[in-house]
């Protein structure tokens, strides 16, 4: 989860320009997942002035342009216009916390102090009244306070309650409980987890109860919750997770709204706004959490939000009694109209380039043109804009398509050009066996032999297939030496980096820009170089026969799968799609396991132990070296705060005397 | 074995390997786009248009009196023949009276205590009571008491419950006026009070020297007349002017307990955290009663910058809406004891901040008896003082700004790296472009040409970056070429300054945005007089000051806010020409503005958005708007600055600011030529076909005829509708469409 940034007014950039015309700074989602600054989405466009006072207001629903106010200070259900004519609907409640009208203009309260919904013809007239179920279903002990209410297709009724932790209940037309749904669901921890195993017995977890809810016009059960996972949801009618938008600052979502063509809404009680399109992918969020200044677009303690037929958002402000509109900005209507386009299945790019214009960094943009490109057959710029937006999914696709095409072009080619130099290769070899016309290739083969530097690199060829015999003759036979280790741990720790860097980006997670090249560097070698240490310390306590030096030698050609691997491996990430990312996971999983067993088999042999006394060996390293790693870090630790002791002393000096 | 030759070459094809296929890794480069940018039109709501974003109609009902204000036993003093003014003193507790005899309007310091008597026409016995003591206070203080162990500010009147304050008044010999000895009732503190008229108007002063704690009582603020220019509720149709933004109005109406307070210049970064909201950029503040007939403008010649500006509406505890400002001396801080901050106590300021509080009060009358009068009157009264306001040369057309990126710099694997983002070729390529397609007269405003780019690098101005290209190259007629520095903000690694020209606090930290610490204005002066020398003598003449809206005091080589405003003024004479972004009214006398502010903060109590600052400069300094790259409403925004008389401001690269996402400036979302060259073009041409005709000339009359539609009146006699609106709008025979402007020759 990210957290909302707010950039000051100083140019600590050094750069002094102004982006907003709102007091608020409007952000979208950019290329990396980060957030980026963009364009104010939505302006203050002022309070809805009406005669009268709204006292703690809680909830706000909106139909034809028409707002209806839980006014639960007042005890009142309240409708107002957007000219701010006011009608006072219904009194004398008890505390309506919730109030929701249908699409037969039948008005839903929901009363919590009372216990009640209730629900209203277009006169105010009472037609049914919902007080606690009585099934057995709903449970003995449940607690029904209800907090909001709404109403989907077929006259099914939505209540969210306090404390009502299997989620949602659910009632249809006649008032009988139909059951729960959008159940928040619950997280163990590891500790818990291993507590379990060892049946202990524990307190129950009990899910979050969900706040607020909306239903769009699919039935689909949009809830907020307070949880720091998922605070927005929505679910399908199985009641399953469909979308779990992230959520951006630190204070969950009061209430959410989905308006016609499925952009979801929600506002935080610190007047955070979100908005995401339907597939939870976050297009705005802006917002300034200040309660304490009374400014236009900023709130003291937002609970509800909806939009009105022209997508200017309205929000209710409880802790001011108001209801302050934000307007839609020409801008959002680019985006908006872009939307709603792609939802008819209408993909239209100069829509999103111009979009992308007005915001270069703008991540859905690149994503929208990406599929664009897709569909229209240009799978080559559709490559480009999908590795822009970081979808790897729509990347592997077009991939799939280019590489399709270059196979159907040219692999004829290749394999025409292959049999040509197998055919070769065996009438050359046919000729050497009687002109012997490689002997010159053979003997400069035999001559690089005769360095004993090549040679000992060579054997770490045979580590594959002789592991156990290598290992016996590094260490009795002295086939290799300090050097050709010292080389293969440095083409490791290169090949280490160059991994990184160079991997397909279908592939390679890695953010490029935060590497950090020399540390990187520095860690590899030093975990290995900790290994080593680590286990001839342990080896010379426990009666191994390997000196450090070979300890040394041998983890270096242990790492010989590695070192022959990765860069097949390197070549092959920009070869492959995510439908062979099981032949690259696999191939993966082989270097680095084989290059293990290599290390233990290593130990085995170095140290002469017997398989007890190689497991223990093992598991005494590891536990060294994480106590050399907790040493050194105190250590650290120590000399930073002794150097800004001595440091800040000399500032002083430095400032204060001369 | 193998000879070293070999060994090295083996290393060295390592290396290269190594370098390359890292460096490749870094250098992948986004396909760039084509094609222009296309903008589309929303009206604003009715709700918007009558919010405190746009101006509001007026009412214009006629006001002859205050009736809460007579010259009852009030002394008079004389009548200054220049200015018409009349002063009345009274002799027990010096509240004023002033009498504008043009008009018969009469002003006061406080209000007459009759209206509570049940005998007086005004009685009302729903009006609650007041304390008269505190309202006939000509002056009220907050001091520390040092003998308290906690250290609370507490207020003084000058009548303070049983206790009375004295003075000891003389009469100026030589003008209309007074001096005032003043001494306050339970703490002692001293100070002088200067009452007088002159040309200007009345003339209201404290000077420094003249304020004296008393023992262990410290002054804190002071505040002087704070009732002058009341009004009672929503009885006169009127507003007041708070500088805030742009400009702002809080008419009087029925709406109650409505305060507002905030500190000129924005916070002081060495007391307070910075805040989002707008500020008040200039020292100035008015009330009209009677639109068009009767205000009071005050300037605040001195002490603007230690001050903060006051307003506080009728409540069910006060019946009258009363505007002032208070200033401070002295406050307490934290004084942290370890570096963590974990162990601190409070402590008082010990020396008082060093300024005279000048107030001047103009009472003005007719058409000046508005904002836009009071926008007149002050342009004049900056003009008086020299500052550089002359009207602009007559040209055929208006100007464009271009703020442009040269150079940024990025982290890479071996360090940072410095790229280029527009050179100063492509520069010139830009500038020709715009040329030909009618823009005469540009602009261009670079940053970071320095060594290693914009960011990371101030105030290390010493040289131009070699990437940059021959800033040559970029000369031609009709191109004005400014170079943005930021000379007050030092980067912590950056050089050219010593940790002695870093600002502190009261408590001794450094003061610091981010990683930027702020340097005191004189030692930054200094390093950049330093460094213009050597520009000056590669062709660099102008300079674009982009910290210019930032004002702060130093407690190392102790500076007051108040002394630090001639300094900041001494940046505009270093080069030939200057230019200064979003600045406060010192620093209009800068050659060019850019970054003008176009919105107030929008506090609830405002009603209105008024144009206060481009009514100032219109006609009299080429003023630029904020970069229309980022507009979120672009007609809207367009208007707006026809309505302000603003002229357009671009924000350019050449590469595409998607390169710029991993740098300092990844704020920049979009900004290619490329994108926009055609909108910059659209853009200027319609600002053109509008403001052309005004160059030169200022708004003499401003006037919302429906919400959303203004007419502005010229002093050339062109009138310029603009209609923000939906709806299409007619004024006699003219008629303006939606959303667009009409211009009346």
């Amino acid at each position: 989860m990210f957290v909302l940034l707010s950039i000051a007014i100083y140019p600590s950039s050094s750069q002094a320009v102004v982006f907003k015309s709102a007091p608020y700074d409007t952000y979208t989602i950019g290329p990396n997942g980060d957030l980026v600054l963009t364009q104010t989405a939505y302006e203050p466009a002022g309070l809805l002035v009406f005669d009268d006072d709204l006292n703690d207001p809680q909830d706000l629903y909106i139909k034809d342009d028409l707002l209806y106010v839980a006014d639960t200070g007042n005890r009142r259900i309240v409708k107002i216009n957007l000219e701010g004519d006011f009608e006072v609907l219904l009194t004398n409640l008890g505390e309506p916390t919730g109030v929701h009208v249908d699409q037969n203009n039948q008005l839903y309260v929901a009363d919590r102090l009372y216990r009640t919904i209730t629900i209203y013809d277009e006169t105010m007239n009472l037609l049914q009244t919902i007080s606690r179920p009585t099934e057995p279903i709903f449970g003995l002990n449940t607690p029904f306070v209800p907090l909001k209410v709404a109403s989907g297709p077929r006259g099914v009724i939505y209540v969210t309650g306090e404390g009502s932790v299997s989620g949602v209940m659910q009632f249809n037309r006649h008032g009988e409980f139909l059951g729960f749904l959008a159940t928040n669901p619950t997280q163990r921890s590891l500790y818990r987890q291993i507590l379990e195993f060892f049946n202990q017995d524990l307190a129950p977890i009990t899910p979050v109860s969900p706040d607020n809810l909306s239903i769009d016009e699919k039935g689909s059960v949009f809830t907020t919750s307070r949880t720091q996972a998922m605070p927005l949801k929505k679910f399908n009618i199985a009641s399953r997770i469909v979308v779990a938008p992230n959520h951006y600052t630190e204070v969950f979502p009061s209430a959410v709204h989905v308006n016609d063509f499925g952009n979801i809404y929600t506002v935080t009680e610190s007047g955070i706004v979100h908005e995401y399109d339907t597939s939870g992918n976050l297009l705005f969020v802006f917002g300034e959490a200040d309660a304490s200044t009374e400014i236009l677009g900023i709130f003291n303690r937002a609970v509800d939000i909806v939009t009105d037929s022209n997508y200017n958002l309205i929000v209710l402000d409880r802790g001011r009694g108001q209801i302050q509109i934000l307007e839609r900005s020409a801008f959002t209507a680019l985006v908006h109209d872009g939307l709603k386009s792609l939802n008819q299945g209408i993909y239209n790019v100069s829509e999103w380039e111009n979009i992308l214009r007005m915001n270069s960094v703008f991540a859905l943009a690149n994503s929208v043109i990406a599929r664009t490109y897709f569909r229209t057959g240009d799978y080559e710029t559709a490559l480009n804009y999908y590795e822009i937006a970081q979808d790897r999914t729509g990347y592997s696709d077009s991939f799939w398509q280019v590489r399709n095409s270059f196979l159907t072009a040219y692999l004829g080619t290749f394999l025409a050009i292959g049999m040509a130099l197998g055919i070769v290769y065996i009438v050359l070899n046919q000729i050497d066996k009687k002109y012997a016309i490689y002997k010159p290739i053979r003997d400069y083969n035999n001559k690089l032999n005769d360095i004993k530097i090549i040679r000992e690199l060579r054997l770490g060829n045979k580590v594959f297939r002789h592991p156990i015999d290598t290992f016996h003759e590094i260490k009795h036979e002295g086939k290799a030496s300090v050097k050709s280790a010292s080389i293969l741990y440095a083409v490791y720790v290169i090949l280490n980096v160059l991994a990184v860097l160079l991997t397909g980006f279908l592939f390679n997670t890695n953010s490029l820009e935060s590497y950090n090249v020399l540390t990187s560097f520095l860690s590899s070698f030093g975990i290995l170089m900790l290994f080593v240490f680590s286990n001839y310390l342990i080896s010379t306590l426990s009666s191994g026969e390997g000196w450090f030096k070979d300890v040394y030698i041998g983890t270096a050609y242990a790492l010989m799968p590695y070192i022959l691997m990765t860069v097949p491996l390197i070549l092959l990430s920009h070869a492959f799609t995510l439908n062979e990312i099981f032949i690259y996971q696999s191939i993966l999983f082989i270097r680095d396991g084989w290059m293990y067993l290599l290390i233990v088999l290593m130990v085995l042999e170095i140290h002469n132990y017997k398989f007890r006394e190689l497991i223990k060996n093992l598991l005494l390293t590891v536990f060294t070296m994480v106590v050399i790693v907790a040493i050194m870090l105190l250590i650290y630790l120590l000399v930073n705060q002794m150097y800004d002791y001595i440091s800040s002393i000399i500032k002083e000096v430095v400032n204060r005397v001369i | 074995m193998l000879s070293k030759y070999k060994v090295l070459i083996a290393i060295l094809t390592v290396a290269i390997l190594l370098f390359t296929g890292v460096t490749y890794a870094y250098l992948k480069d986004y396909t760039p786009l084509f094609d222009n940018v296309d903008v589309t039109n929303i009206p604003p709501i009715a709700s918007t248009l009558r919010s405190n974003r746009y101006t509001q109609q007026d009412d214009l009902t006629n006001v002859s009196n205050n009736p809460y204000i007579t010259l009852t036993d009030h002394e008079f003093l004389g009548t200054d023949t220049d200015t018409n003014l009349s002063l009345y003193v009274h002799p027990e507790h010096l509240s004023l009276r002033i009498v504008n005899e043009s008009t018969g309007y009469i002003w006061g310091s406080n209000m007459d205590h009759t209206y509570l008597d049940p005998e007086s026409p005004l009685y009302n016995p729903a009006n609650p009571q007041t304390n008269i003591r505190q309202d006939i206070s000509p002056v009220s203080i907050s001091f520390y008491n040092t003998a308290q162990t906690t250290l609370v500010r507490q207020t003084e009147y000058f009548f303070d419950g049983a206790f009375d304050g004295s003075f000891v008044r003389q009469d100026f010999d030589d003008k209309v006026g007074f001096r005032a000895n003043i001494r306050m009732p339970r703490s002692g503190i001293r100070f002088t009070l200067s009452v007088y008229l002159d040309q200007n108007g009345l003339n209201i002063e404290v000077p420094f020297s003249s304020v004296q704690d008393s023992g262990n009582f410290l002054i804190s603020t002071i505040t002087v007349y704070r009732n002058f220019g009341l009004t009672t509720k929503d009885l006169i149709p009127g507003y007041v002017f708070i500088p805030d933004g742009i400009g702002a109005l809080i008419r009087y109406d029925e709406s109650m307990s409505k305060n507002f307070s905030k500190r000129f210049y924005g916070p002081d970064l060495t007391l307070n955290t910075p805040t989002l909201e707008r500020y008040l950029t200039a020292g100035v503040y008015g009330t009209v009663q009677g639109i068009g007939q009767n205000a009071m403008f005050t300037i605040l010649e001195s002490g603007a910058a230690n001050g903060s500006l006051i307003y506080q509406s009728h409540s069910p505890n006060v019946i009258f809406n009363k505007l002032y400002a208070t200033f401070e001396y002295r406050d307490k801080y934290i004084q942290k004891l370890n570096a963590s901050g974990t162990s601190t106590i409070e402590r008082i300021q010990e020396n008082k901040n060093v300024f005279d509080i000048h107030y001047i009060h103009k009472f003005l009358e007719g058409d000046d008896a508005t904002y836009v009068g009071f926008s007149n009157v002050y342009r004049e009264h900056l003009q008086s003082k020299d500052m550089n306001l002359a009207p602009i040369v007559q040209s055929s057309s208006i100007p464009l700004n271009l703020d442009i990126l040269a150079l940024e710099n990025r982290r890479t694997w071996f360090g940072r790296e410095t790229f280029t983002m527009t050179s100063a070729q492509m520069i010139d390529t830009f500038t020709d472009t715009l040329q030909s397609q009618g823009i005469e007269q540009i602009y261009t405003t670079i940053h970071g040409w320095q060594t290693n780019g914009l960011s990371r690098t101030s105030p290390n101005y010493r040289n131009i970056d070699s990437k940059f290209g021959d800033i040559r190259q970029m000369e031609k007629p009709g191109v004005n070429i400014f170079y943005a520095m930021t000379p007050r903000f030092a980067h912590i690694n950056a050089t050219s300054y010593r940790s002695s020209d870093i600002v502190q606090n009261q408590g001794s930290e450094f003061m610091s945005l981010d990683d930027y610490y702020l340097l005191n204005p004189n030692r930054a002066l200094e390093i950049l007089n330093g460094h213009y020398r050597h520009l000056s003598q590669k062709g660099i003449t102008n300079l674009s000051f982009e910290d210019a809206s930032l004002i702060y005091s130093d407690y190392n080589e102790i500076i007051s806010r108040t002394e630090m405003i001639p300094i900041l003024q001494m940046y505009l004479n270093v080069a030939d020409q200057s230019m200064v972004s979003a600045p406060f009214d010192y620093l209009f006398g800068a050659d060019v503005i850019k970054e003008i502010e176009l919105y107030s903060s929008q506090r609830m109590i405002f009603t209105d958005t008024v144009p206060f600052l481009t009514l100032i400069l219109g006609g009299h300094k080429q003023v630029f708007g904020r970069s229309s790259n980022f507009f979120a409403n672009t007609q809207n925004e367009l208007l707006r600055m026809v309505d302000y008389q603003v002229y357009p401001n671009f924000y350019i690269t050449n590469e595409s600011a998607q390169k710029l996402l991993n740098t300092d400036s990844n704020m920049i979302f979009t900004s290619r030529f490329l994108d926009w060259e055609s909108e910059i073009i659209r853009q200027h041409q319609y600002l053109n076909e509008a403001l052309s005709h005004v160059i030169g000339a200022h708004v003499i009359s401003r006037m919302v005829l429906e919400p959303g539609f203004i007419k502005n009146t010229y002093s050339n006699g062109v009138v310029i509708y603009v209609n923000y609106s939906g709806n299409d709008y007619m004024d006699g025979p003219v008629s303006v469409s939606a959303l667009s402007y009409e211009v009346v020759l």
